[in-house]
C-alpha cells in the first residue's frame, strides 16, 4: 500500500476543473493551499488542501 | 528491513531571459563514489516539449551499484548510457515507481515529485552495495530498447548494503524532488 502522505488530505476530486475551481474559491479566502495531481490506481486523482488559514 | 529516504534533489528554476530557462542544482551532501543528485538536462528537454509526464508516465528505477560510467553527470541521457553501473542478481529487478503525485506548494512556494515508496523485495547482500537509484521513463512499452528509455533524474544515497530483506527507497516527506 503506498504510504498516505499530506499533499492527499483535503477535498479529493476526480475533475481537475472543479479542483482548480475550488482553489481558486479558497485562495479568494485567503488560504495558501496545496494542489496535487496524483495517479493512484492507474487514474488521475486531484486534491485541495488547505496549508494555512 | 532496508529503508532508505530519498532527500531532497532541489532545483531552482531561474528565468534567465526572455524564452530562455537556466536550472540550478544545489546537490546534497557528497557520498561514496558519486558525488551529487542529478536531474538529467534532456529529462528537462523532454518536460519541456511535453514528452514526459511525471505522474501519468510509465516511469521505473534502477538501482547503481558502481561509477565507471559517472551516472552522476547530468550530460547522460539515456537508460545504456549508465546501465553498466546497474547491479546484477536473480533478486532484483527494477521497480515502477506508483501513486506518482506533482504537488503546487504555496506555503513553500515550489513544486514536488513524490510517489509512493519503492520496494525491492528480498534483495540478496549478493546484489552489492547501493550507491544511487535512478529514474528513467520507459519508452516504448518495455526495457528492451535503453537506447531511447530517457534518463530522469538520479539520487546519490548512503552507500547501503542489501541483507535479503526488503530494500525499500522512501521519497522525503517534501517530495523526493523540488522544483521552485
Amino acid at each position: 500500500m503506498p504510504r498516505i502522505r499530506t499533499q492527499f488530505l483535503g477535498e479529493r476530486f476526480d475533475d481537475k476543473t472543479a479542483a482548480i475551481a475550488r482553489r481558486r474559491e479558497l485562495r479568494a479566502e485567503g488560504k495558501k493551499t496545496a494542489f496535487t495531481e496524483a495517479e493512484i490506481d492507474g487514474e488521475l486523482a486531484y486534491f485541495v488542501n488547505v496549508l494555512e488559514d | 528491513m532496508e529503508q532508505i529516504t530519498l532527500q531532497f534533489l532541489s532545483l531552482w528554476l531561474i528565468v534567465a531571459g526572455l524564452g530562455s530557462l537556466a536550472a540550478i542544482l544545489r546537490p546534497p551532501q557528497s557520498r561514496g563514489a558519486l558525488h551529487a543528485s542529478v536531474f538529467y538536462h534532456q529529462a528537462f528537454v523532454e518536460l519541456a516539449t511535453a514528452n514526459l509526464n511525471l505522474v501519468s508516465g510509465v516511469i521505473r528505477d534502477m538501482l547503481l551499484t558502481g561509477s565507471t560510467t559517472t551516472p552522476d553527470n547530468p550530460d547522460h541521457e539515456f537508460v545504456d548510457d549508465i546501465s553498466a553501473d546497474e547491479g546484477a542478481h536473480a533478486s532484483y529487478g527494477r521497480v515502477t515507481l506508483g501513486t506518482k503525485a506533482m504537488t503546487d506548494d504555496d506555503v513553500n512556494n515550489r513544486a514536488e515529485w513524490s510517489f509512493a515508496d519503492v520496494v525491492h523485495a528480498t534483495l540478496n547482500a549478493a546484489f552489492g552495495t547501493v550507491t544511487a537509484m535512478a529514474s528513467y521513463l520507459q519508452v516504448g512499452g518495455d526495457d528492451a530498447t535503453p537506447g531511447n528509455d530517457i534518463l530522469i533524474c538520479l539520487w546519490d544515497i548512503a552507500d547501503t548494503a542489501p541483507d535479503g530483506s526488503d530494500f525499500t527507497l522512501q521519497p522525503g516527506s517534501e517530495g523526493a524532488v523540488q522544483f521552485a
